[in-house]
């Protein structure tokens, strides 16, 4: 009988199209993911190749995690087949006894379930076939990690799926509740998952997690790059508990379901009465409406009950639940556990909550538009109501347009849940600064009409479609192709329906500089919205016939009363609007594959004529700027005094403006040689020759005024309140190698050789220590900047604020840098508070938002502490002045603050709102502050070379003076967190990076994982060895060497040699290693006991492994002999959710390879005890260097 | 009161010829429209309940264009099909609120008291906040009935309406229909000759597409008056029995073989005259023979 069902079973699925979809589904997306950009399925950090095992193995992961819902709803299916059908009479009449129905049925399921997966290794087949693939992506096809995927991952979840979906449809007998039980169940899941990660509970969530996921991770986690590429994650301990678990649960779910399921069981009169009391509720709400609706004239009244009856379905569909679970899940877990690098939380600014529920929400929403406007328009044709429904004397006008409303009304319903839940985290948080017109804004804004565009497309698609699934098959595939077109569409004149500007909200100036970009398209989307909507009336299905000739025929009958002239009307204005947007010209957004050709083209031609090239350098520089926020626009007049430097005549000024603003330029003794308006460069001929110690001037005016037909924000320079920008860069000299492209796959794409940006670092080579780092064609410049702004403003510059005066209701001010500095130049304006307090003589002064005070006062304290530190132990500080500026977060989102001469801006989203109420919480704040104050020696007194290792002398540097000034203040505790996040941003970028590794004394522009991160390591680990006075003497000596400003430059070698002179001739070897080679170790406390002795004291024993390993830059490694000191050290009780207790013992320790036993003494009984415990080390796996001390 | 339908054809794209040149004039009151399983019944009622285009022909009801004014035709409408489903998880009283809405019936308090009338009178008040969808098929069809009654339709078209009724149901049923008749037009489609014979006072009788017979349903039985002759044969003698006479129809009794034979005269002494009925009429009128 089992075999029966069981075949039975199968052949049914087998005829069915919805397998034959899933498979299609799994099939394209990995096939799409390998091949092309527009599907990324991330692959694990490190795997080389796109088809490495580990990748591979991850794709089934990802199918039984992502696809979760559609594995459950095969078995819903499946399971509820009888009832749905009606033909549980039929088939429990037959004699077939329960557990041969209940098993055969489950089996052939859960084979069904698992098909989809073959998708996927079909998908992979075809790929590496592919003959426009990227070859070097791709190594040789093995289909062991396609079995181990299937075996070990994937079918344990899809049987524990399976069982899920199809016991509860058993036990509940219908199908919506399952699936939604089956969503919260995840869901919570995933949630105490996320805390167990949270705690530390790693091998615990390991064990837990139904899909394995976290297990897979863990186990590669520390492995090479090398390892990472070719092995695979096979039957490991903690896996197969972990599968063996979830197999376990399974069979003894089903074991106990056959025993107790009976056929007799199956009775309709519990679902009855919950309809009953479910339509009970609907009416009460019915009631209320029609008190309302009675004073609106009739066809508005029917408009309206067809809308509230459609949005009162909608809402209560299942599919809206499912929806929202999903919504709230990736809602919450960023709203009330999101932490930054340093477990620092951001306090919840209503700004940042609206991106998180816009951003949780999107995928939610497109999906429910898309679905549910199926649903709407065939819903009388599916429910076979249609007969009755079109017959009725409704005019054509009344159910698409009550549906259209239905839906873009239901759209508001995810946002709304969102916004309830952002203010729940708010109050929960004790934060009452809600902005509930702010979130309403949002709620209302732009994204939901692009939603309220998409459902108008999405039912204009489906009245087109013979049937629901054409449809959403046409959906799908005009999706795709509609992504293939932005980028052609974009570059036209007209914009893309749907499209708007993507707004960003900030508290300096609301959306108001969208205002005119959302006019612009708001209007466009508004005529095609109504386009499309008459066009749906038009062609929507009434009567039985909907062949398309009758329906065309359809149009004139319909095509009366109002809806004549309005649809005439609406043709009428967009034509107009049409021409309007050709006339008015909108600004052209380039795509970012545009930016990488102009980029590739700009260094084809230019580099090797001009990039060693004798260039002026800038010696003194004016800038005269008017901003007028309020209409975003600006006057910018330069005057740049060029020199030659050199011995040589020189006869070249390369020119590089800026893409989007029209600049007029005039070069003393220039004329114009080539000109390429594309890549926004000019090059200048001199005649005659500028002879040595000759200057000129370079003399640009710009005048910038946003377009009238603007259709997104070209750029965020100028805004009503809060404008940040940098004036020179609208006449860059010389070649600018900072553009060139980086990364091996990218440059080769392009035809450009696989080489640095910056050249290499050659001790001998003292020509290229002549240009410098953060101003390559400048020398030591002096500046004057003269802003003119709105009356209500404060402008900032760097210099001393010379005169500031008011004129015809504007305001100016007037700065000049004295002494001369890096030319580097920046302008900031916005109604800003400022908090002033004078340090040793200095100015120093905080200018920020007037709701943004919170954290001021660390800010103020973190630069007055870094000042002090930098001039006790580096040099005086060169400025009287010292300005911390928020700047609006929609000028970066990923910048946090940065340094130009004595001015430091600092975004609005990072520590003017982080949440530093909690003491145990790290100050960023302080530290960022502090970080950039470092900057005005690393940088502004030290200039660095424009080569290899140069952001070394800038950013590690930085960030170990950063770090003193912290651990003094606010203690050790949090040295470790601090190096903790950079050792696993150190481990987890490297093996991220395509090129390969150089040593940190070479680290490139674009390594940040090595001159933040593994430089810190470093520095921290030569301060155990030597010594913070030992260091501080080093970067004195290197600064008074390298500090006044003319070539050549310092270089990372310096740096080294300034340190080495301070090193103790023992550790040379070590300073080595740490600049000049990478090396790691893999240290573990395997033992810490601790005894008592007579005299009350306490001996604590350790047993420890060591390994020291040396790679090389493409991740091969080898164990080197090892003899080293390294920190020991023992704690008390830690509290205050701090790591550790009190130090009952740090001391350095010589140890060697393999295993080591120390011992101690203490004066208490340590909790925890461990060898490295601060992670000075960069240690492949840092979790087990301290360990529990136990009591033999 | 007048729905004149005149040579009205309806040719669907497989070639079948649904309605073939079809003319009626149908007055105030019960209308039957008998025809067997494919007759061209259904399309006929779509076509009238302005769901379907004809090929070409016209339709009138009193002065208006059927076929160009159908939003107006619409106001004036009720009707049930053969078949229909409803929105899941809505309630009788909501779905019947929905339609009385769309139909016009815009104050909300008389709306209120037409549904729940309504809802007594089809015997479903009790059973208001259940979703139709978990209705019997009786009580699913009752609701079919209610619908097409709300707002007084003066032109009524039921496509087989007292399909799964109950007697008492059914019984009840034709009382309403015979009441809402005397102000309107009510077409009543259907295969059962029973349904027609005891309501409609005029009746046309529609096969492959063609009106055989249009007229009083009385007239239809009188014209075999003295034509019917039944006579009881074993059932092994019906085919030779079918050679021989015009059969129009058979029937098992009592282990023997009853034939019922269309004859101007007795056929042979073992017939009997037998009274003709509207079944007789029918099978007499869908013959080939009868036909010709």
């Amino acid at each position: 009988m089992f075999r029966t069902v069981f075949l039975f079973e199968l052949a049914f699925w087998m005829r069915s199209r919805f397998l034959a979809l899933c498979l299609l589904f799994t099939f394209t997306l990995t096939y799409l993911s390998l091949t092309t950009e527009f599907i990324r399925i991330r692959a694990p950090l490190g795997a080389r190749f796109l088809n490495s095992p580990i990748a591979v193995q991850n794709h089934y992961i990802l199918y039984s995690d992502l696809c979760d819902l559609m594995i459950v709803a095969v078995a819903v299916l499946a399971a509820s087949r009888d009832f749905t059908c009606r033909t549980t009479g039929i088939i429990f009449s037959t004699g077939v006894s329960e557990v041969p129905w209940l098993l055969g049925r489950f089996a052939a399921t859960a084979i069904v379930a698992t098909m989809p997966a073959l998708g996927i290794l079909a998908g992979f087949l075809l790929a590496t076939c592919s003959p426009w693939i990227d070859h070097e992506k791709f190594t040789a096809n093995s289909f062991l990690p396609h079995l181990y995927g299937l075996i070990l991952f994937c079918a344990p979840t899809i049987l524990l799926y399976t069982t899920c979906g199809f016991v509860l449809t058993l036990r509940l007998k219908n199908a919506h509740t399952p699936i939604l039980l089956f969503a919260s169940l995840t869901y919570a899941i995933s949630l105490i998952l996320n805390l167990l990660i949270d705690r530390d509970y790693q091998a615990l969530a390991a064990l837990l997690d139904p899909n394995g996921h976290i297990g897979f991770y863990q186990h590669f986690w520390y492995w090479t790059a090398q390892e990472r590429s070719t092995s695979v994650v096979g039957f490991t301990v903690p896996l197969l508990l972990n599968r063996l678990l979830w197999i376990s649960v399974s069979c003894a779910v089903l074991m106990i379901t056959c025993r107790t399921y009976k056929f007799s069981e199956q009775s309709t009169d519990e679902n009855s009465r919950r309809r009953t009391v479910g339509v009970r509720r609907l009416r009460m709400e019915t009631s209320a409406f029609d008190q309302v609706a009675a004073l609106l004239p009739d066809s508005l009244l029917k408009l309206l009950h067809v809308t509230f009856f459609n949005l009162r379905h909608t809402v209560l569909s299942p599919l809206l639940m499912i929806l929202t679970m999903y919504f709230l899940y990736f809602l919450c877990l960023p709203l009330f556990f999101d932490v930054d690098e340093f477990k620092t939380r951001s306090l919840p600014v209503t700004s940042a909550i609206i991106d998180q529920i816009i951003e949780a929400s999107d995928t939610a929403t497109r999906f429910f538009i898309v679905v549910a406007a199926g649903l709407l328009v065939h819903r009388d044709r599916d429910t076979r109501f249609h007969e009755i429904m079109d017959s009725l004397p409704h005019s054509a006008v009344v159910i698409p347009t009550g549906r259209l409303l239905a839906l873009m009304l239901s759209i508001l319903i995810l946002p709304f849940i969102g916004i309830l839940t952002g203010i729940l985290s708010q109050t929960t948080r004790d934060y009452w600064h809600l902005q509930i017109p702010v979130y309403l804004s949002a709620l209302f804004g732009p994204v939901t009409w692009e939603y309220c565009c998409i459902a108008v497309a999405a039912m204009l698609v489906q009245t087109l479609a013979p049937g629901k699934i054409t449809g959403y098959l046409l959906l799908i595939c005009g999706a795709s192709v509609s992504a293939l077109m932005v980028p052609i569409l974009d570059g036209g004149v007209l914009p893309v329906f749907g499209a708007f500007p993507q707004v960003v909200y900030s508290d300096f100036h609301g959306y108001a500089p969208w205002f005119r970009s959302l006019l612009t398209t708001g209007i466009w989307n508004l005529l095609l919205f109504g386009l499309f909507h008459t066009a749906v009336i038009l062609l929507w299905k009434r009567g039985v016939d909907s062949a398309y000739l009758v329906r065309l025929t359809e149009i004139r009958h319909r095509l009366t009363g109002p809806l004549k002239p309005a649809a005439g009307a609406l043709c009428v204005l967009t034509t107009g609007y049409i021409l309007f947007l050709l006339l008015n010209q909108p600004d052209h957004q380039f795509s970012a594959q545009e930016h990488i050709a102009h980029a590739a083209q700009y260094e084809q031609l230019l580099r090797r004529r001009f990039e060693h090239l004798p260039h002026p350098v800038v010696t003194s520089a004016a800038y005269d700027i008017d901003l007028f926020p309020d209409r975003r626009a600006f006057k910018l007049k330069t005057d740049l005094t060029l020199e030659n430097t050199d011995s040589e005549p020189q006869t070249t000024v390369i020119l590089n403006t800026r893409r989007g603003f029209r600049t007029t330029v005039r070069i003393d003794r220039g004329y114009l040689l080539e000109d390429y308006p594309e890549l926004m460069c000019s090059i200048y001929r001199l005649d005659p020759p500028l002879l040595k110690g000759e200057r000129i001037h370079l003399r640009a005016s710009v005048d910038y005024a946003p377009t009238a037909a603007e259709l997104y924000i070209s750029n965020k320079l100028v805004l009503p309140n809060g404008s940040f920008l940098s004036p020179d860069e609208f006449t860059l000299i010389g070649y600018r190698s900072a553009g060139e492209l980086q990364g091996k796959t990218l440059r080769r794409t392009h035809n450009l050789e696989d080489r640095s940006s910056q050249q290499s670092l050659d001790p001998a080579d003292q020509q290229a220590r002549r240009r410098q780092l953060l101003d390559p064609y400048g020398r030591l410049t002096r500046f004057e900047t003269v802003i003119g702004t709105a009356a209500d403003q404060i402008a900032v510059a760097p210099g001393t604020l010379v005169n500031t005066w008011r004129q015809k209701d504007r305001q100016y001010f007037h700065y000049r840098m004295d002494p001369p500095s890096v030319h580097n130049p920046v302008i900031l304006s916005a109604q800003f508070k400022v908090a002033r307090e004078v340090w040793n003589g200095v100015d120093t002064e905080i200018y920020y938002h007037p709701d943004h005070a919170w954290n001021v006062p660390d800010m103020m304290l973190g630069m007055h502490r870094t000042l002090e530190y930098g001039s006790r132990n580096f040099s005086p500080y060169q400025f009287s002045f010292c300005r911390v500026l928020e700047f609006p977060r929609v000028h970066s989102e990923s910048l946090r603050g940065i340094a130009f001469p004595g001015v430091m801006p600092y975004s609005e989203s990072s520590g003017f709102t982080s949440d530093l109420r909690d003491p145990a919480s790290f100050n960023t704040a302080f530290y960022v502050v502090s970080h950039e104050v470092a900057h005005q020696w690393w940088g502004y007194q030290l200039l660095p070379a424009d080569i290899e290792g140069g952001k070394v002398l800038l950013e590690t540097l930085a960030d170990y003076t950063a770090m003193m000034v912290f651990e003094r203040e606010f203690g050790a505790e949090f040295t470790r967190r601090f190096l903790e996040h950079r050792t696993n941003h150190y481990l987890s970028s490297r093996l991220a990076q395509e090129d390969s590794e150089p040593p940190l004394a070479r680290s490139r522009i674009d390594q940040g994982h090595l001159f933040y991160s593994r430089g810190s390591l470093v520095m921290y680990h030569l301060r155990q060895l030597i010594g913070e006075d030992r260091i501080n003497t080093a970067l004195r000596n290197l600064l008074q060497k390298f500090g006044g400003g003319n070539p050549p430059y310092a270089t990372s070698l310096d740096l080294l040699e300034s340190l080495r002179q301070q090193t103790p001739i023992e550790h040379h070897q070590v300073l080595d290693e740490l600049f000049n080679q990478i090396t790691l170790f893999q240290n573990q406390t395997r033992s810490a006991t601790a005894q008592k002795l007579p005299d009350n004291t306490w001996q604590v024993t350790l047993l420890v492994e060591c390994r020291k390993i040396r790679s090389d830059g493409d991740g091969r490694e080898q164990d080197i002999p090892f003899e080293q000191f390294v920190e020991v050290g023992a704690f008390s009780a830690p509290q205050g959710g701090r790591r550790f207790g009190e130090p009952l013992y740090q001391k350095l320790h010589l140890l060697k390879s393999g295993s080591n036993s120390i011992t101690f003494k203490t004066q208490e009984r340590p909790e925890t005890a461990g060898i490295d415990p601060f992670l000075i080390l960069i240690d492949r796996t840092p979790k087990d260097n301290v360990v529990e001390v136990r009591t033999p | 009161m007048l729905l004149r339908i005149d040579r009205l054809c309806k040719n669907y794209q497989c070639g079948i010829k649904a309605l073939d040149n079809v003319s009626l004039q149908i007055p105030a009151g019960l209308f039957g429209l008998l025809g067997s399983n494919g007759a061209g019944k259904s399309t006929l009622m779509r076509i009238l309940a302005t769901l379907q285009n004809p090929d070409s022909g016209d339709i009138f009801f009193n002065e208006i264009n059927v076929l160009q004014q159908k939003p107006l035709i619409r106001s004036l409408l009720g009707y049930l099909p053969q078949d229909f489903g409803v929105y899941p998880r809505t309630s009788a009283l909501d779905l019947l609120n929905h339609i009385a809405t769309l139909k016009g019936m815009t104050d909300p308090r008389s709306r209120r008291d037409a549904v729940t009338a309504m809802l007594q009178q089809v015997q479903l008040y009790n059973d208001r906040n259940r979703a139709v969808e978990t209705f019997s098929g009786g009580m699913k069809r009752r609701f079919g009935i209610a619908q097409a009654l709300l707002g007084n339709p003066r032109l009524l078209i039921v496509d087989e309406p007292t399909a799964g009724l109950d007697p008492t149901e059914r019984n009840r049923f034709c009382d309403m229909l015979v009441a809402i008749s005397e102000q309107a037009v009510v077409i009543l489609s259907t295969h059962l000759v029973h349904d027609i014979q005891q309501l409609c006072p005029n009746m046309a009788v529609i096969d492959c597409g063609r009106i055989l017979y249009a007229g009083p349903t009385a007239d239809a039985v009188s014209r075999l008056k003295s034509r019917i002759w039944k006579k009881s044969i074993h059932i092994a003698d019906l085919p030779q029995s079918r050679q021989l006479f015009q059969v129009l129809s058979t029937r098992q009794l009592m282990g023997r073989t009853e034939i019922v034979v269309f004859s101007d005269t007795q056929p042979d002494g073992d017939f009997m005259p037998c009274e003709a009925d509207l079944e007789t009429f029918f099978f007499w009128q869908t013959s080939p023979d009868g036909r010709n």
